[in-house]
């Protein structure tokens, strides 16, 4: 092959590759389309069967209007994002739907107080919703973090129900329990302060110096660990109990939440208001995640209860085990902060 | 006119380098400055003993079983030609290319409670984090070590063993001296693979209180309440461990006066020609071997069951991902190559540039999460990462693969032919004329093997994609992550096979490449 020839060759080769990489690139480099609304959300909202891609074509169509949903990751990514664009002086999200508790407790300086202003709809959330939601925090969803169990597994390893936390430092639980690292993942963090209120600090520590020894892994985030769950890695996860809502939807009623005397966490999901600019929007959107028609959604879609009254709910999330006491926790971000530490310094045995 | 072009091109390399490595990490550094970072306090130190005894362990299990690995690769195959050769050096290749979200899913299934050895009771522990690495490390170096062999000068081996020297003898004074700088090149390259592996400590490795500075890193700068200072504290020492091994390598070569050596035109060695048959017996087994937990993860999940997702959602994901790859495999090829350029034009004009190996090297000391956050911040006006950025994808990837490039290139560039340069050029040849005829022949295995790793690398990075791609548009791995989410198992084996094959095939592909292309020359 002559030299000519070669060059040519390669620069078709180039031409082609050029082409390729240019036909990935571009969708991605567009230039985000204008909305009306802007909405900072999570990932597994916005996916394929998520709450978002069922509720945002309806609000479109009801507002006429145009919404922009921009996905975020998880909570320590929303925040950054807020922070990101404080910096910068601007100010691109209307609200933020699908934060936490925790989430919105440490990021109270992003968002907007709504004076005295209350949605519509707001009666027909469940009053213990109402009385647990700070200022600002619109509920939207809501659950409880609790062990679901796998009860092959535990016929395997020949193993009974716990029932409350002390029964997971027994010698049969030894690398029989997956958790998360509360540093890297919510639910994980949701433990670590479950433990905290029901515990005085030095019966803290101390558990945290038994259980380190009883989990098989410390995955750092939910999805990991519960893959490793599903692959029967072990018979107990750290989940919520509408984990068992999902598996007897799926014909696994062999995978159920398991209850302690010590009573569950409540674990809360809903919508917080970052920009005024579009304030008459923000609360007709308010109203709307709080009608029926929304609130419907939530079971099938996000894996979580519906904080209305009312909703009628699927057979799988009407035969879910109620806790036997809910469990507030502290959700002052200096507090979390001293759990952890504190949790930290237990696995190092200082 | 030499001089100028080595000062041009200096100021070119530097340029690329002060923007997307230096300026971006020491604003970073400047902007957190006033508080007190705690470099010395018994956590940060805990990891750093962690992580080098973990990377050293690995480092030494790795190089020992390569020895012998690969002297029977060399002694099975003493040129680098024929089918069964490309494809024994393939598949020995093909574990270093594979997506570390896919790797740990693949041990767990041989290592976990279910899993072929489940048994042993060895998932989710310090031993399991070492034996994954040992799966990636030894055949790579075997590979790397075997070229090396491979260079050896048949005249030098002869002229030892004609003067009555023993095997041993011919080994010491010939094999080893030639073989250990480039050796210990790849040495280091794993070191600095082993102790910034993330997902396979992560989840393996059965989380805190094993945690090593990557790992830790991780935890430091995930949650809302970010801890920079922690966080660079972590990345000092992470920087300090990969420094450490590069200047006693260095410093080690200047020793031996290694640099520049000119090598023959390449002939069969002649170390080992003796039972050949046996040799190859061996790598057909070993190679597979290196593959185990690869086909128990298949085994499982075929068991367990696959499905493909919706199209529209993976296709998308497949074309970017593969578009940032290829993307991200030019970039680092050119920087590699303005960089050993760089080097050698310098040279060429008499000026000494040792500069460039140290520079070079700094990224991979760096974790991905701490470069990331330094070019976010830096160039924050221009790269807004939450909406998708894919040139900050582009110029986290490629800067972080930078220093493999580097490596590859540079260790061609160590044995150019300057007399046969000298003769070509003295019958009239132009310096391009020269390089396409002399050189290039040398360099185009091994820029394609340097383009298929950074191929795979950049398909299975996790780390950097998590923090600059959009939503609307999630690259493969962030895809996987994804469908594990939403309880989506059975398509997300989907996307972890596809993963599988592209990584470890891209990678394959390059080793094997090696082997056919050599043999197409000879013919």
């Amino acid at each position: 092959m002559t030299t000519v020839a070669r060059i040519l060759k390669f620069k078709t080769g180039f031409a082609l590759l050029l082409l390729l990489v240019g036909w990935g690139a571009v969708p991605c480099m567009a230039a985000p389309a204008s909305a009306d609304l802007v909405v900072y959300t999570y990932d597994s909202i916005l996916a394929q069967g998520g709450l978002g891609p069922a509720i945002f074509p309806l609000f479109e169509k009801k507002c006429g209007c145009r919404v922009r949903a921009v996905s975020l990751g998880d909570g320590g990514q929303l925040l950054s994002r807020l922070e990101s664009d404080r910096r910068q002086g601007k100010v691109v999200a209307d609200l933020v739907l699908g934060i936490d508790t925790l989430t919105f407790a440490q990021g109270q300086g992003y968002f907007q107080s709504w004076g005295k202003w209350k949605p519509k709809s707001w009666k027909w959330i469940r009053s213990d919703r109402q009385r647990e939601a700070a200022p600002g925090f619109l509920p939207l969803d809501f659950g409880y973090l609790a062990f679901i169990a796998d009860s092959e597994v535990m016929k395997r390893e020949r193993l009974s129900l716990p029932t409350k936390l002390s029964d997971l430092l027994a010698p049969q639980w030894r690398r029989n329990i997956i958790l998360e690292d509360p540093r890297t993942s919510l639910p994980g963090l949701g433990f670590v302060l479950w433990v905290d209120s029901v515990m005085s600090p030095s019966a803290f520590q101390s558990y945290f110096t038994g259980l380190k020894t009883q989990w098989l892994t410390l995955a750092p985030g939910w999805d990991s660990a519960y893959q490793l769950f599903l692959k029967k890695e072990a018979p107990l996860v750290w989940s919520y109990t509408t984990s068992q809502a999902y598996h007897q939807e799926h014909g696994e009623p062999g995978r159920f939440a398991v209850m302690f005397d010590e009573g569950q966490p409540l674990w809360m999901e809903g919508t917080a208001w970052v920009n005024t600019a579009h304030e008459s929007r923000v609360k007709e959107f308010f109203e709307f995640l709080l009608s029926e028609e929304v609130q419907k959604l939530i079971p099938r879609t996000n894996w979580m209860l519906p904080v209305r009254k009312g909703v009628k709910l699927p057979v799988s999330f009407q035969n879910l085990p109620e806790p036997k006491k809910v469990i507030h926790f502290s959700t002052s971000p200096s507090e979390v902060d001293d759990r952890v530490k504190l949790w930290k310094s237990a696995l190092q045995g200082r | 006119m030499e001089k100028r072009l080595a000062g041009s091109l200096s100021v070119l390399f530097l340029s690329v380098w002060g923007a997307v490595f230096a300026l971006p990490l020491l604003a970073l550094f400047l902007a957190s400055a006033q508080g007190s970072h705690p470099y010395f306090d018994a956590d940060t130190l805990h990891i750093v003993k962690i992580t080098m005894l973990q990377s050293g362990t690995s480092v030494a299990i790795s190089s020992i079983l390569a020895l012998g690995i690969g002297t029977t690769l060399v002694r099975a195959f003493p040129v680098e030609e024929g089918k069964t050769f490309a494809l024994i050096q393939g598949l020995l290749i093909f574990p270093a290319g594979i997506p570390g979200i896919v790797a740990v899913a693949a041990w767990i299934s041989l290592l976990g409670r279910t899993g072929w050895l489940g048994s042993l009771g060895l998932a989710y522990s310090f031993s399991a984090v070492i034996i994954a690495h040992v799966f990636f490390s030894a055949p790579y170096l075997s590979v790397q070590l075997s070229r090396a062999i491979r260079e050896i000068p048949r005249l030098q081996v002869e002229t030892v063993r004609s003067l009555g020297a023993s095997e041993f003898s011919v080994f010491k004074t010939v094999v080893v001296p030639s073989v250990l700088p480039a050796f210990l090149e790849s040495v280091l390259q794993v070191w600095i693979w082993c102790s910034t592996s993330f997902g396979v400590v992560l989840i393996l490795g059965g989380g805190p209180p094993l945690e090593t500075l990557e790992t830790a890193i991780f935890s430091r700068l995930r949650m809302g309440s970010l801890d920079v200072s922690g966080a660079l504290a972590l990345a000092f020492w992470q920087f300090l461990i990969i420094f450490i091994p590069f200047a006693l390598i260095h410093f080690f070569r200047s020793l031996q006066n290694q640099r520049g050596t000119e090598v023959e035109p390449k002939v069969p060695s002649g170390i080992a020609e003796a039972k050949r048959g046996a040799a190859i017996w061996a790598m057909k087994s070993l190679s597979v071997f290196w593959l185990l937990p690869y086909l128990a993860w298949i085994t499982s999940s075929v068991r367990d069951g696959i499905r493909v997702g919706p199209r529209q959602e993976w296709v998308a994901s497949l074309g970017f991902s593969v578009s940032v790859a290829f993307s991200v495999a030019l970039i680092v090829v050119a920087l590699s190559a303005v960089s050993v350029l760089t080097k050698i034009v310098s040279e060429f004009a008499g000026i000494k540039v040792p500069w460039i190996d140290l520079l070079v090297l700094l990224p991979s000391g760096v974790s991905s999460l701490v470069l990331g956050m330094a070019l976010i911040q830096f160039y924050a006006p221009w790269i807004d990462p939450l909406e998708g950025s894919i040139l900050g994808i582009l110029a986290l990837q490629s800067t972080l693969l930078w220093p493999l490039g580097f490596r590859t290139l540079n260790a061609v560039a160590l044995q150019r032919q300057t007399s046969l340069w000298n003769v070509v050029r003295s019958l009239g040849a132009s310096d391009w004329q020269c390089f396409w005829q002399i050189e290039w022949p040398r360099y185009k295995k091994p820029v394609f093997s340097l383009f298929t790793l950074v191929f795979a690398f950049s398909l299975g990075d996790v780390a950097t994609v998590s923090l600059m791609s959009s939503a609307e548009r999630p690259p493969l791995a962030l895809l996987l992550l994804r469908w594990l989410n939403q309880y989506r198992i059975e398509e997300a084996a989907f996307i972890a096979l596809l993963l599988l094959l592209l990584c470890g095939g891209a990678s394959a592909l390059g080793a094997g490449h090696w082997g056919r292309n050599l043999r197409k020359e000879r013919s």
